[in-house]
């Protein structure tokens, strides 16, 4: 006699499961293989010191690198990323469209041959670096990016063709034209079925990707603001440079704001601390693994008056009395706020008024309407590029 | 097997060359030996039939299995049809620079010199890492395009002595690896079975209770992070579980599994669809059960915690 109940339920088809299935394996041979020792060698670091066979450093092997192919991004372009970016595993990416302001979508290739999820294309091609185009990890860099790779390869007109029809399908539903469902992975009915393992690694890999859309984005709306010219691609700092923004970031990183008044009378009010540096720094300084939480902070009074901004209601506006800081901001001065409970960048202001006001330039009313918000859970990283 | 030096030299005449058959004699001799090594010793760990395999072709093609080691290694590399430079060699050299953490201008001193690596070795780490990539995908396209032929186990051990023996101690074969009966390719549809329903969620409570105790702390601690959306690789939860991603990713996957092998052994007369359904019910109650068991301070490592008092700055 049945001991379950019976509960009416959908299935994947005997292709879908085999589809799984073969992806399941090379999951599996994955990280038994990720598991495995490293062979015993002089590669190990520890042998490294201690009497390894004598030569040129590591790093003159630069010298034999190709330069990156920065002249001509285009749709179609099949890239290599170059290490600095993303270090793991060589990543390929397929650019797909250009969009305004510098931006270009790309979509990365899989590290198996079998599509995993109804994101994921099968190309035909019989390379194993673009068997599996990754639709669903599809993102938008900043051309900047692009520049740190090499063009290996194109797409066919084709092929683009059916990279969109793949990512209209998975990302607004659009019917998936015949021939192409049959190349798409399974779909995922469970958050415990590996697959989720394995898109959320994917997408965490590609984090360096959407950090650089993000900090386009913010110059791009910071000048829109301001209203200036959008500013020139800076180029990125390469790996020593990053070494060196790690090693000596530290040292430049704060100095002590007194406060006159600190929180007087029950007033609500922020922390602030001095990043002697740009935004660009202060990112880098992140991004080369710099953390929030090293820095010394200091006690410092503002008040912050959060509320919707009439026009734009997902916007808000905040403004901070930065008056009572000592040594005083200065006019101009731009200010990231980070939710110290969150660990989370949310908006960034400019300091105005002489240095007496900090307004919010940019920040979502959500990340500020928080049931529990408090004014003591921001800090504000106040940037000073100049002496 | 014993390690196999290489010089810098032999690496930057295959980086310049498209393949290693048109570099010197030295240069092929090393190379094949350092990288056709690595890869027959991926594989002898591994599947006896996909080792077979190579043995065959080495044989057929009257080579050694080294060479035929090798070959798999730049299969792996290639990118195009036609003869273009590989960029993947150019991210190969690229991403060994980076292992001496020294600028290029800087002038050494005797501090700096535990910090240098010499370019041979960092090449053969990195290369170490590819050929574990390079092996699965080999493995992969086999197992895709090799029909299953009549009978033929597919696991039949080789016989490996010496220094042929395989360096895991065991030979795990690729139908070794669990099938995938916990794909829950199931999804409940049904809108109205509410009793159904109920009844089947009673069920799963009762054997996610009887299976809790037999987590581990650190199969609680990947089960309430992977409900909670992090990644397997987040270096929080790296931090908090004391080890590597490879551990994180496989010890969810071990975990998922034997709930799902035990419940399908369990209702093995069961209607398939429905033992699926109770597998991820009974997953879902599990990771409550789990959270219990997770310190406050694992949490709020984690960025779990609820809003709460906090009175530190991060």
């Amino acid at each position: 006699m049945s001991k379950l109940p019976h509960i009416r339920s959908q299935s994947l088809s005997p292709e879908e499961t085999a589809r799984v299935q073969r992806w399941q394996r090379a999951w599996r041979m994955h990280l038994d293989l990720q598991g495995q020792a490293e062979e015993p060698s002089s590669a190990d670091p520890a042998s490294a010191q201690t009497g390894c066979p004598a030569g040129e450093p590591a790093f003159r092997l630069q010298e034999w690198v190709a330069p990156y192919d920065q002249d001509s991004v285009a749709v179609g372009d099949i890239r290599l990323l170059s290490p600095e970016i993303i270090d793991e595993r060589a990543v390929y990416v397929a650019v797909l469209a250009e969009a305004e302001w510098g931006m270009w979508l790309v979509a990365p290739y899989g590290n198996f041959s079998e599509p995993c999820a109804p994101g994921e294309l099968e190309t035909g091609r019989k390379e194993a670096a673009f068997q599996v185009l990754c639709l669903w990890n599809l993102h938008s860099v900043p051309v900047e990016l692009l520049h740190r790779s090499w063009k290996v390869d194109s797409l066919t007109e084709q092929e683009l063709q059916e990279a969109k029809a793949v990512f209209q399908n998975v990302a607004a539903g659009r019917p998936l034209p015949e021939p192409l469902r049959a190349r798409v992975g399974s779909p995922i009915f469970s958050q415990f079925d590996d697959r989720v393992v394995y898109q959320r690694e994917e997408a965490a890999l590609m984090a360096p990707l959407a950090r650089a859309a993000q900090r386009r984005m913010e110059e791009v709306q910071l000048a829109w603001i301001l209203d200036i010219p959008i500013p020139a691609h800076n180029p990125r700092p390469t790996g020593p440079e990053i070494s060196r923004i790690r090693d000596n970031m530290a040292r430049k990183l704060t100095e002590e704001l007194t406060l006159a008044a600190a929180a007087a009378g029950g007033q609500p009010y922020s922390h602030v601390a001095l990043f002697k540096g740009s935004l660009q720094e202060l990112e880098d300084w992140l991004a080369a693994g710099g953390a929030l939480n090293r820095l010394k902070v200091f006690t410092a009074s503002a008040i912050v008056e959060p509320q919707p901004d009439q026009a734009k209601p997902s916007k808000c506006f905040a403004q901070w009395d930065l008056g009572a800081l000592s040594p005083a901001p200065a006019e101009g001065d731009l200010f990231a706020v980070f939710d110290r409970k969150a660990k989370r960048f949310i908006g960034q202001g400019r300091v105005a008024q002489g240095g007496q006001v900090g307004s919010l330039i940019e920040g979502a009313w959500e990340l500020f309407n928080r049931p529990a918000f408090r004014c003591q859970d921001l800090l504000l990283l106040l940037l000073r590029c100049g002496p | 097997m014993a390690f196999v030096e290489t010089k810098l030299e032999h690496w930057i005449e295959w980086k310049q060359k498209c393949a290693v058959d048109l570099c010197l004699e030295e240069t092929r001799n090393a190379l094949m030996a350092y990288g056709g090594a690595q890869i027959l010793n991926r594989l002898k760990g591994w599947d006896s039939r996909i080792l077979q395999d190579l043995l065959d072709q080495a044989a057929k093609n009257a080579c050694l299995p080294i060479r035929e080691g090798w070959r798999i290694l730049e299969t792996f590399l290639h990118e195009t049809p036609n003869k273009s430079p590989i960029r993947h060699k150019d991210w190969l050299f690229a991403q060994a620079s980076k292992f001496s953490h020294l600028e290029p201008d800087s002038s050494l001193t005797a501090a700096d010199a535990n910090r240098i690596v010499p370019a041979q070795v960092a090449l053969q780490k990195v290369m170490a890492g590819v050929v574990k990539t390079a092996v699965r995908r080999h493995c992969e396209r086999l197992l895709k395009e090799l029909p299953k032929t009549n009978g033929e186990s597919l696991d039949a051990p080789l016989s490996l002595d010496g220094d042929e023996a395989c360096t895991r101690g065991t030979v795990m074969a690729i139908e070794d690896f669990p099938d995938a009966d916990a794909v829950m390719g199931t999804k409940d549809v049904s809108p109205d079975d509410a009793a159904a329903r109920a009844e089947m969620r009673n069920l799963a409570l009762a054997e996610a209770k009887a299976l809790e105790p037999g987590l581990s702390d650190r199969e609680c601690l990947l089960l309430v992070a992977h409900d909670a959306g992090m990644a397997m690789s987040d270096p929080l939860l790296l931090e908090a579980a004391g080890v590597k991603k490879s551990v994180t990713s496989a010890g969810l996957n071990g975990l998922v599994r034997r709930v799902c092998q035990k419940l399908a052994q369990q209702y093995s007369q069961e209607d398939p669809a429905d033992v699926r359904l109770l597998q991820k019910n009974t997953l879902e109650y599990l990771v409550q059960l789990a959270e219990q068991r997770i310190s406050p301070e694992i949490k709020a490592r984690l960025g779990l915690l609820p809003e709460g008092k906090d009175d530190e700055l991060f």
